[in-house]
């Protein structure tokens, strides 16, 4: 009995979650394929608005027979990503894998790397490739690296999209993958700036706090943000900040208390944005606006109350289900995206004109 | 400095002293006994100088709210670091400190939360779960003489993995609503009875830090124990056929430091109200370069703990002095190691001139 009702609430979830995404899909594309994109979809929504009231056999089939599979036989796709499990942020992306094999009624095998390690990365696309798959989504761990396995793979007709990291070389010397997945950190960065404006166009003295300096997302955000608030005229700060909850802390408070007139927070992850708000609080300092990155139920609750301004979304579900869906498009239709034209499922503004909705897919597990 | 000591000061020393008093005189050279020859002296003077050099330099280092917020950090790698330093005399590491901080940490609401536990029977689990594992270091490396650094290196991996298997990488959400919590942490406010009027802003875990400074120092340095420490780490042989448990030594010890680190993670647990995953990584490097900064040896037989205090003192003013200079803490590595390596070399010069025993 309670099987059946978790069975069908989750199928509820899921296609709320389905219906949101695709809703937000037509913001995702940079240039050119938005409408092209946003048609496509529907496929996908109205299969998993089926799966509300059918059995899971059924939603399958019903699927199959919409895109139609060659030789009645399952695609088999590999999903091969540094995302090793027991991290939030890839569970989610599993999630995607989990629903997009349902939906589109392929077999997907995920490949994770576990302990990093650019060699061990390189041994599992082998192992991808040597499988002869229908399809592969990898990340571009090191685009070196990564090179010519994935070059070889092309070669036999395996097709490759990119997910969660891009090979940042131009067109014409990048990889041959169809086309790239996954968020723009900088693009992030300047999306909280705008947000930031929006809220008060005057800011003085703004400061992006960075807990692991060096590490390339994270500086990218910031560089972002500090290009669109340097823009606007403000002073922008770099503060890199311990891992230490109290260190970090302790290190904000000091960096307020030298800096009296700064009036803008851009914490790059959940951690940083979390201890500035601690920091403010114990302060006692309320007119200072705080910005994170990323997801997470904490955050949420800030925005609630009113002390955290906006967070940036990814949106990763996208980045393993978008792929499976595009996969399934190259293989049995030859579809593909324009030349150089990437897929960003990120960044996702998160404020309180959202936040409840957001709030829906979170706890759903889709965000 | 201390080599000095035979030579030319020795006779300033005597001009002086025939000159002044014979109070003064006495006084100077209690001083100089006190001082000579101590693990901690170098560290008390480089943190008198770092002390004196950031109050000059740095806006509003001296302020109260600076200092507090000095002394937060210094009281909780304080603890851990005072431990690890007791550990290291008896010639052992933990690198397992910074996980059993994060597991301590992370245990208490996620077994208020998903289990129905009691604030206080949270915490007393998170107890038991850190000095066990404590005891686990210990007993795995007197029984098997593997080495402690692989030991816990070992423990280290296995501990943060299960706090990333049982928290699915999720942070945990704190209720600090417990009395209990404020017993860990809590930050004084001007009207509280006693202490308030001198001590606001500041964080409990001060008297943490100091019943541990006071207690660890009584048994180091007061105690037989506290001579088995030294006998264990300096000599282990030699140690043993003097009849000294050098092995319950090395399982005690192996237990105060994930006590310390079990104290460490439910202070932050009680002032933050989310604990993260990753909470605690690096921080055993952090204790370690604290216990070496104040005269700990790396093979053993010879350290203190107030300068293990006094190196975390020093750590934390690092850390606050350059985000007060304007100096972006991607030079914080440079000043931390360049401390390490600077109060070695001195540590050594005045090791040299230490009386053997």
């Amino acid at each position: 009995m309670s099987d059946e009702r978790d069975e069908t609430r989750k199928r509820e979830e899921e296609a709320s979650g389905l219906l949101e995404q695709s809703l937000s899909r037509g913001s995702l594309f940079r240039r050119a394929a938005v409408g092209g994109a946003a048609g496509l979809s529907l496929p996908a929504l109205l299969a998993a608005c089926g799966g509300d009231d059918d059995e899971e056999g059924e939603t399958s089939a019903q699927t199959g027979t919409t895109g139609g599979t060659q030789g009645g036989q399952k695609l088999t796709f590999y999903s091969v990503t540094h995302g090793e499990t027991g991290n939030v942020f890839w569970a989610i992306y599993r999630n995607g894998i989990r629903d997009g094999q349902k939906v589109y009624n392929v077999t997907v095998k995920d490949l994770p790397l576990e302990q990093f390690s650019v060699a061990g990365y390189v041994d599992l696309l082998n192992q991808a490739i040597t499988a002869k798959p229908d399809g592969i989504f990898a990340s571009i761990l090191d685009q070196d690296a990564v090179d010519q396995p994935l070059r070889r793979a092309i070669d036999q007709g395996i097709p490759v999209i990119a997910v969660n990291i891009p090979d940042t070389r131009p067109v014409g010397q990048r990889i041959p993958y169809l086309f790239y997945v996954g968020g723009d950190e900088e693009a992030g960065g300047r999306l909280t700036g705008q947000r930031q404006l929006k809220e008060k166009s005057s800011i003085k003295h703004a400061v992006c706090i960075i807990h692991e300096p060096g590490h390339t997302g994270l500086e990218a955000r910031c560089r972002g943000y500090d290009a669109e608030l340097s823009d606007a005229g403000a002073k922008v700060d770099k503060l890199p900040s311990s891992k230490d909850a109290t260190q970090a802390t302790e290190q904000i408070k000091g960096y307020l208390q030298k800096n009296t007139d700064v009036d803008a927070i851009f914490g790059v992850g959940p951690q940083p944005a979390t201890f500035a708000l601690q920091a403010l609080d114990e302060l006692g300092k309320k007119d200072v606006m705080v910005s994170a990155y990323d997801m997470d139920p904490t955050l949420l609750d800030a925005m609630d109350e009113g002390t955290l301004v906006s967070t940036i979304d990814q949106q990763q579900y996208l980045q393993s289900f978008e792929p499976i869906n595009w996969l399934k498009l190259n293989v049995e239709h030859g579809f593909v995206l324009a030349p150089g034209v990437d897929m960003l499922t990120g960044p996702a503004l998160v404020d309180k004109s959202n936040v409840a909705k957001v709030r829906e897919g979170v706890e759903a597990k889709f965000r | 400095m201390a080599d000095e000591e035979h030579g030319a000061p020795a006779a300033l020393g005597e001009r002086e002293a025939a000159r002044s008093s014979n109070g003064a005189r006495r006084a100077w050279s209690a001083t100089r006994g006190l001082l000579v020859g101590r693990p901690e002296t170098g560290a008390l003077f480089g943190a008198a100088v770092m002390f004196i050099f950031f109050a000059l330099r740095a806006d509003h280092f001296t302020e109260r709210s600076s200092i507090a917020g000095l002394m937060s950090i210094t009281a909780e790698l304080g603890i851990v670091s005072m431990a690890v330093a007791l550990l290291m005399i008896a010639g052992h590491f933990d690198l397992s400190v910074g996980s059993v901080l994060g597991f301590s940490s992370f245990l208490v609401p996620f077994l208020m939360l998903e289990h129905g536990f009691t604030a206080i029977e949270g915490f007393v689990t998170a107890l038991v779960v850190a000095v066990a594992i404590g005891f686990a270091n210990g007993f795995i490396v007197v029984t098997t003489r593997i080495p402690s650094f692989i030991v816990t290196l070992g423990t280290l991996l296995m501990v943060r993995g299960s706090l990333l298997g049982l928290s699915g990488g999720e942070p945990a959400r704190v209720e600090q609503g417990s009395w209990v919590f404020r017993v860990f942490s809590y930050r004084i406010e001007q009207d509280d009875a006693i202490i308030g009027g001198f001590l606001e802003g500041y964080q409990v875990s001060i008297f943490w830090f100091l019943g541990v400074l006071v207690v660890l120092s009584i048994v180091l340095l007061r105690t037989r124990f506290g001579n088995w420490i030294f006998a264990s780490g300096g000599n282990e042989r030699a140690a043993r056929s003097m009849g000294v448990p050098v092995d319950r030594v090395w399982v005690i010890l192996f237990m105060v430091t994930a006590f310390a680190a079990f104290l460490t993670g439910v202070i932050q647990a009680g002032r933050f109200n989310v604990v993260e995953a990753t909470r605690g990584q690096q921080y055993e490097l952090q204790a370690i370069a604290a216990a070496v900064i104040g005269g700990a040896r790396l093979n053993g037989g010879y350290g203190s703990v107030l300068g293990a205090a006094l190196g975390a003192f020093m750590i934390a003013m690092i850390q606050q002095g350059l985000v007060l200079l304007g100096i972006a803490s991607y030079w914080l590595g440079v000043a931390v190691g360049a401390l390490i390596i600077g109060a070695v070399i001195l540590n050594q010069t005045l090791g040299r001139s230490r009386p053997q025993i």
